[in-house]
């Protein structure tokens, strides 16, 4: 670390023009780093992108201004509308299956039992493999002739479902792997949850007769767990949201598009299609659902 | 009321009822990873049989060999391994640094960047992968190392995760130090970050694993065999052998298992981890 107050003539003066003191320029120091990066890899493409939303641009050609070109065609395509629709299903249905699975597991948890380590490390564990190496794991489960779980279904009588080549089942394929993948993360955010409810609130109850069960759920453990749903309400909507790599890895968008969603369609429009400007309309429009995502998630958190 | 005896009855049902859920959740949520192993044992007739076993007849390790020289899996473990970690060492310096001056210092535009950062959260890779992928062009780094570290050498989620870190530390430490005439440069190195030994390892565990992991970037910014991290490579030996469902699998369990490693070390951080930032 250099010794600023040495540091004679041209630093001085942009210290008293900038009426900086000292502990201001050791600050700037210690986060130009982060910010360097931050700034032209994070923020610089922020706006740059806002640019491109309103160019044409195929990445060899010139750069084009065309006003609002992009939105309008972006507002006016079937796919895009097609992407929307599967964003909001695969987002609506993962989003309460999660945190459903996710409280089961820990309410399962958080008993009086014998090798809790062993099952919570259990739970978490899908957390550590990538959704490409489990989307190939769902994959070869649900192949079509030689997958096990139409080896399973034969023996209830039901004919084998082609199931990723279905415009029906192809997405709750990739909302089960992202289900499974996620239910162990926020399993342990719920855990914690929990473990803040204090006893004494299910004694109380247990004398008015509720007891431990469901009644005692509804009426002392899912208010009291308000704040952590919220949170993982809001957590698992940007997870599944930006989600990308499972559909790659399981479907690539289709059959027909059927599992499309708006991130998948910006790499389609970007780097198959090189639509630069068009995907940058809908890379534009995910960052503003996300800043409005985020803004709403801080005005509850700030209520509770 | 129960009486006693029935309390007595039904607890222990409860908990054998309990124990039942438990072990059914754990085979459901466990057996995807059974069934990836199992299936990179199976010879190809065993995988093609009108019956399915759920154990291999032989433990056909030959697999995972043949699996790994298909392709060029060697290279693509060298270039997953050096792009997380030197995004993951970066990242921890970074973070450090300026997660110091957010906890210690006061200095004007602190709140206003603060909470530019808090906005850099919500936009991952793939909502700026255009502009990310135009500027790393436009500086002549596309299918190139610099492409997958440099643009990741710094996020808001480790700053905040320091600076959450130092505040907890108490001040006397520091100023005894000061006295002593250490400069702030040395109090961060010598002081500050060896206390923050668990924010360090959690920070490493995240973010190794999520660029262990990630796909987007490697699919975008790079072009050539020799330049594609596991997973992209992943992606393409799936495309090769879409239906020989051994070797796929026994390349889904090679490229998890280094995070599957780091997670059996460090399970008591990952899981931690998640409950600190998922609280705060």
């Amino acid at each position: 670390m250099p010794d600023l107050s040495s540091d004679t003539g041209v630093m001085d003066k942009v210290q008293n023009v900038l009426n900086l003191d000292d502990e201001d320029i050791i600050s700037y120091i210690f986060i130009a780093p982060a910010m360097l990066f931050i700034g032209v890899f994070i923020l610089l493409p922020i706006l740059f992108n806002v640019f491109l939303s309103f160019t044409k641009w195929n990445v060899v050609g010139p750069i084009e201004f065309v006003g609002l070109t992009n939105y309008i065609e972006m507002f006016q395509s079937p796919e895009f509308w097609g992407a929307f629709g599967n964003t909001v299903y695969f987002v609506a249905v993962a989003v309460p299956l999660t945190i459903a699975s996710s409280l089961f597991l820990a309410i399962l948890l958080d008993q009086k039992i014998k090798g809790l380590g062993f099952f919570r490390t259990a739970f978490f564990s899908p957390q550590v493999i990538s959704f490409v190496a489990a989307g190939l794991v769902w994959v070869w489960m649900l192949d079509a002739n030689k997958g096990l779980i139409n080896y399973l279904l034969g023996f209830l009588g039901i004919d084998p479902i082609n199931w990723l080549q279905s415009t029906v089942w192809a997405m709750p394929a990739v909302i089960l792997l992202t289900v499974w993948r996620f239910a162990g993360y926020f399993m342990v955010v719920y855990l914690a949850g929990l473990q803040g409810i204090p006893e004494s609130y299910y004694e109380a109850a247990e004398l008015d007769g509720a007891g431990k069960g469901w009644k005692s759920f509804i009426h002392i453990t899912w208010p009291l767990l308000k704040p952590t749903t919220l949170f993982v309400t809001i957590m698992m909507l940007f997870f599944s949201f930006r989600g990308f790599a499972q559909f790659h890895a399981m479907t690539r968008g289709g059959p027909m598009g059927s599992t499309t969603v708006l991130v998948y369609r910006m790499y389609e429009l970007a780097f198959d299609k090189f639509n630069m400007g068009e995907a940058s309309a809908v890379a534009v429009l995910l960052i503003i659902i996300s800043m409005i995502v985020s803004r709403v998630q801080m005005n509850l958190l700030g209520e509770e | 009321m129960m009486s006693v005896s029935d309390t007595g009855t039904s607890a222990k049902l409860k908990k054998i009822a309990v124990y039942t859920v438990l072990i059914i959740s754990t085979i459901v949520v466990l057996f995807p990873f059974f069934w990836m192993v199992s299936t990179a044992l199976k010879t190809r007739s065993e995988i093609l049989s009108q019956s399915i076993s759920l154990l291999p007849n032989d433990l056909n390790w030959g697999n995972f060999a043949r699996a790994w020289n298909k392709t060029n899996f060697g290279r693509q473990f060298f270039n997953s391994m050096f792009m997380s970690l030197s995004v993951t060492f970066g990242q921890i310096i970074t973070s450090a640094m300026a997660g110091y001056a957010f906890a210690r210092f006061e200095f004007k535009g602190k709140s206003v960047l603060f909470a530019i950062l808090l906005a850099t959260l919500v936009v991952p890779f793939q909502m700026r992968a255009i502009p990310v992928y135009t500027i790393v062009a436009k500086l002549g780094w596309l299918d190139s190392y610099k492409a997958l570290i440099i643009p990741s050498l710094a996020n808001a989620f480790g700053i905040f995760l320091f600076k959450q870190f130092f505040s907890q530390i108490p001040y006397a430490l520091e100023e005894a130090a000061l006295i002593d005439g250490a400069s702030r440069w040395q109090i961060l190195w010598k002081i500050m970050i060896p206390l923050s030994k668990p924010a360090a390892v959690s920070l490493f565990i995240f973010t190794f694993s999520a660029e262990w992991n990630i796909l987007f970037k490697p699919l975008v910014l790079t072009r050539s065999e020799a330049m594609r991290t596991v997973q992209l490579g992943l992606t393409t030996f799936q495309s090769q052998f879409s239906t020989n469902y051994s070797l796929l699998m026994a390349a889904s369990a090679f490229v998890t298992l280094p995070v599957l490693i780091l997670f059996l070390i460090g399970q008591k951080q990952f899981i931690q981890g998640v409950a600190n930032t998922g609280i705060d």
